[in-house]
């Protein structure tokens, strides 16, 4: 099953990691061997994983290292698990382990955290983040209860708004964000984002975000 | 009239360049990328046509470069997330000089129509410049008193360069 997730797995054990690369879907699945904090925050920054896996257990990994890795991973908006992977008889126990959380991941995270968590990142009412998942402000309530689940579509809309999610806030501070959506831009004929976003007009959106990113004069 | 702003582009003699100048980005992000530029277009590319490396002569210019960008989004310096200022090392062949009152006066043009509000002339300007295949402009800032390098990496001469030196944290408030 393809998964429609980001995840990072860090395997300092060179064995493990050859094992991983040959069994996870390499499209959105990055394993590293990499325990040392700052580099390994460089690459979480370049990946912008969902999901990280730490395997806390192999024998070359600096523990002490790895904890301090962890507790800046923690400020993240990714979710990370830590695995001791000493507590499997087999690799391949790990393996299968690491495979399955991977697998499953995604369904769990639409269906709670994610949606409440974008909503609310970005700064948005419910009734707001509704409009933007052109659904009724009823069927979010269901989701976020999780008494209902959103259909294909609805997912599609979800990815769209979390790749925008990913996008502003490398660039703004929360504040800045709802200030963003709501403000009428030059860049986008005075229309505000919102608005755009609301009409399902992402590429304009993202388009105006990349050139902020990139320095573009005006 | 491009026409003509054409014919007169192959008439005017161009100048090598070569300085340090400074480019605003996000933290982390590559300082030679054209990607937002030519998805949204700027002051002195066309959307979707091509796109430019947008840098100034001196640091005060681009970080007000940076300022008036963010007020355009109803934004201030203090909504940003980290940046960095980007000291790129450049070299180029043909560079036509906006800032030159004889290059102005042969293309008809004065400083006050580079620099107002919209961008029709210097984006229609900028695309006999790019077909000219010139590997830059020099022009005067809209958001400062101070001079801006637009580079066109399309038409970059085999021996021309424009590498990233450093880069330092900015400091906004």
């Amino acid at each position: 099953m393809k998964t429609i997730h980001r995840s990072l797995v860090i395997e300092p054990n060179a064995g493990l990691k050859r094992l991983l690369q040959s069994s996870l879907d390499p499209s959105n699945t990055w394993i590293s061997s990499e325990c040392h904090t700052e580099a390994l925050l460089k690459k979480i920054m370049q990946i912008q994983p969902d999901l990280i896996l730490v395997d806390a257990s192999a024998a070359d990994t600096n523990t002490f290292e790895l904890t301090e890795t962890i507790q800046q991973l923690n400020k993240l908006s990714a979710n990370v698990m830590v695995l001791a992977g000493q507590i499997f008889q087999k690799p391949e126990d790990l393996i299968k382990t690491v495979t399955g959380i991977i697998r499953n991941f995604p369904q769990k995270q639409l269906s709670d955290s994610t949606i409440s968590s974008l909503y609310s990142q970005l700064g948005l009412s419910q009734d707001s983040f509704a409009q933007i998942l052109r659904v009724s402000p009823r069927t979010l309530a269901r989701w976020l209860a999780g008494t209902a689940k959103p259909s294909p579509s609805h997912r599609d809309r979800i990815e769209k708004v979390k790749l925008f999610y990913r996008k502003i806030s490398k660039l703004l501070r929360p504040d800045g964000i709802r200030k963003y959506l709501f403000a009428y831009n030059e860049n986008l004929d005075r229309k505000r984002p919102f608005d755009l976003l609301v009409a399902q007009d992402f590429d304009s959106v993202l388009a105006d975000l990349a050139a902020l990113e990139e320095g573009v004069y005006a | 009239m491009p026409e003509k702003i054409e014919r007169i582009l192959k008439n005017i003699s161009f100048e090598p360049f070569d300085a340090i100048v400074f480019r605003n980005v996000a933290k982390d992000f590559d300082a030679l990328s054209i990607t937002g530029s030519f998805n949204l277009g700027g002051r002195w590319n066309l959307k979707e046509s091509f796109g430019a490396i947008y840098t100034s002569l001196k640091k005060e210019v681009a970080l007000a470069e940076l300022e008036r960008s963010v007020s355009r989004r109803g934004l201030a310096l203090a909504d940003l997330g980290p940046r960095e200022m980007v000291r790129l090392k450049v070299s180029l062949k043909k560079v036509l000089n906006l800032t030159d009152p004889a290059i102005l006066k042969d293309l008809a043009l004065n400083r006050q129509e580079l620099t107002e509000e919209g961008w029709k002339k210097t984006q229609k300007l900028a695309n006999s410049i790019w077909k000219a295949k010139l590997e830059g402009v020099l022009a005067p800032s809209a958001a400062a008193n101070g001079v801006n390098l637009v580079i066109y990496p399309d038409n970059k001469h085999q021996d021309s360069t424009f590498i990233e030196q450093d880069r330092m944290i900015l400091r906004l408030k």
